[in-house]
């Protein structure tokens, strides 16, 4: 009687190592979490297909100051990952080329092969960071999911990091065709956002500025 | 030796004061028929194509990334046309006389930065009058006046202009051809008109 029981115990200890040591190093999509450096606020991130466009830390808040003279206002976007697995041990060196992100909705967007991969592989800490500009063309405006190995982080709904780019017309390069759209949409109110690069719901002058900069762009 | 002394200081005290931009203020732009921003009033012929620069004076900005003005000139003249200074200038100002430019790369400011020339032929002798104003849209909220864009890339800042009309409120004639009239070039700043009064 008390042999079976220990067999029993021995049985279940078994079981239940063997599970653990099967997630272990495995990415937990509940215990891993991504949070962007200014919290609590949407995002607006200027985009150009060859990642000549804003760095993560020089976003924008969508909508800047608003009203009738409103004026862009800058954010920090840098999102931090810290992959867990499902001992909410910290998983190393996983490759940045499995990391990254992608929106609820990119019927708009044309995302560059890789485009919006990790910056790096995750340090001994777990952790990696989207820091450098993405390379993308169109403009989605909802939430970032941050997919590790093309499943989404569990642990929230996404980041709130919307993006436009010079590429107006979603077809991977800026050149006179995004021009003129971009001139079409220079005289309407509101502004469309896909054209509204620095994001302070009007069409300025900074906004052909960034433009201009972007003419010749493509992905890679 | 004195003369030739006294004469060649003579010629270099001239040259200061000849190529010194006229304009005391900071970030004014105005139009000029030199690229000194200094000779705002010029005599001209018939038939001569006259080149007038649209030129910021003074900015306190390391570089120009894009600009918006509007611009008018009133005479009988032919054949207006604008060349716009900088890397792959985009202008969506819809036209001549109304320019929003951006550029792929800024311009390097000096003490008379030259943002773009307007050429015109004069029919005759008669009087030309330019007006410099802000574009349309103005970028900058309830602003008639012109605007650039600093670095780096994403900065707008409003410019005074060369001449303003303190009873109407607006930009006034900055340039002439055929005329000698009077360039309202003191008050050409909302710091300038608050320094009449201190």
């Amino acid at each position: 009687m008390v042999l079976r029981k220990l067999v029993g115990i021995f049985a279940v200890t078994l079981i239940v190592c063997g599970a653990s040591f099967a997630t272990a190093g495995v990415p937990d999509l509940e215990e891993s979490t991504a949070t962007a450096a200014d919290a609590g606020i949407t995002f607006s991130l200027f985009c150009l297909p060859d990642a000549g466009g804003s760095a993560f830390g020089d976003a924008y808040l969508k909508g800047g100051t608003g009203g009738a003279g409103s004026v862009a206002v800058g954010a920090d976007a840098t999102i931090t990952l810290t992959l867990l697995d499902g001992g909410a041990v910290a998983v190393s060196d996983f490759s940045f080329e499995d990391m990254w992100l992608q929106w609820v909705d990119e019927s708009n967007l044309h995302v560059c092969e890789g485009g919006t991969v990790a910056d790096g592989n995750t340090d001994d800490a777990g952790v990696t960071t989207w820091e450098n500009g993405m390379n993308l063309g169109g403009n989605a405006e909802c939430l970032a999911q941050v997919m590790i190995n093309g499943a989404a982080l569990t642990s929230d709904l996404g980041i709130p990091l919307h993006v436009n780019s010079a590429d107006v017309d979603i077809d991977g390069d800026v050149d006179l065709l995004d021009v003129v759209q971009f001139s079409g949409d220079f005289v309407l109110t509101p502004a469309p956002y896909r054209s509204d690069f620095v994001s302070d719901g009007l069409m300025k002058v900074t906004d052909v500025s960034k433009m201009a900069v972007g003419v010749g762009a493509s992905c890679p | 030796m004195k003369k030739l002394v006294v004469l060649i200081l003579a010629s270099l005290m001239v040259a200061s004061v000849a190529s010194a931009v006229v304009d005391p203020d900071v970030n004014s732009m105005g139009i000029y028929f030199d690229v000194n921003a200094d000779v705002f009033e010029m005599p001209a012929g018939p038939y001569v194509e006259i080149p007038a620069y649209v030129i910021l004076a003074n900015p306190d900005v390391s570089g120009v990334w894009g600009y918006e003005f509007g611009f008018t000139a009133v005479g009988n003249y032919i054949a207006p046309s604008i060349e716009l200074n900088g890397t792959g200038p985009i202008d969506v100002g819809g036209g001549l006389g109304n320019h929003i430019v951006g550029l792929a790369a800024p311009i390097a400011t000096t003490q008379a930065t030259i943002l773009a020339t307007i050429k015109l032929l004069p029919m005759d002798v008669a009087p030309i009058y330019y007006t410099l104003t802000g574009a349309d849209p103005n970028s900058m909220f309830e602003s008639n006046t012109p605007n650039i864009v600093a670095p780096p890339g994403d900065v707008l800042v409003g410019c005074g202009v060369s001449a303003w009309d303190v009873e109407l409120e607006e930009p006034g004639i900055c340039a002439m051809v055929n005329d000698t009239g009077v360039i309202a070039t003191d008050e050409a700043s909302w710091d300038s008109v608050k320094s009449l009064y201190r």
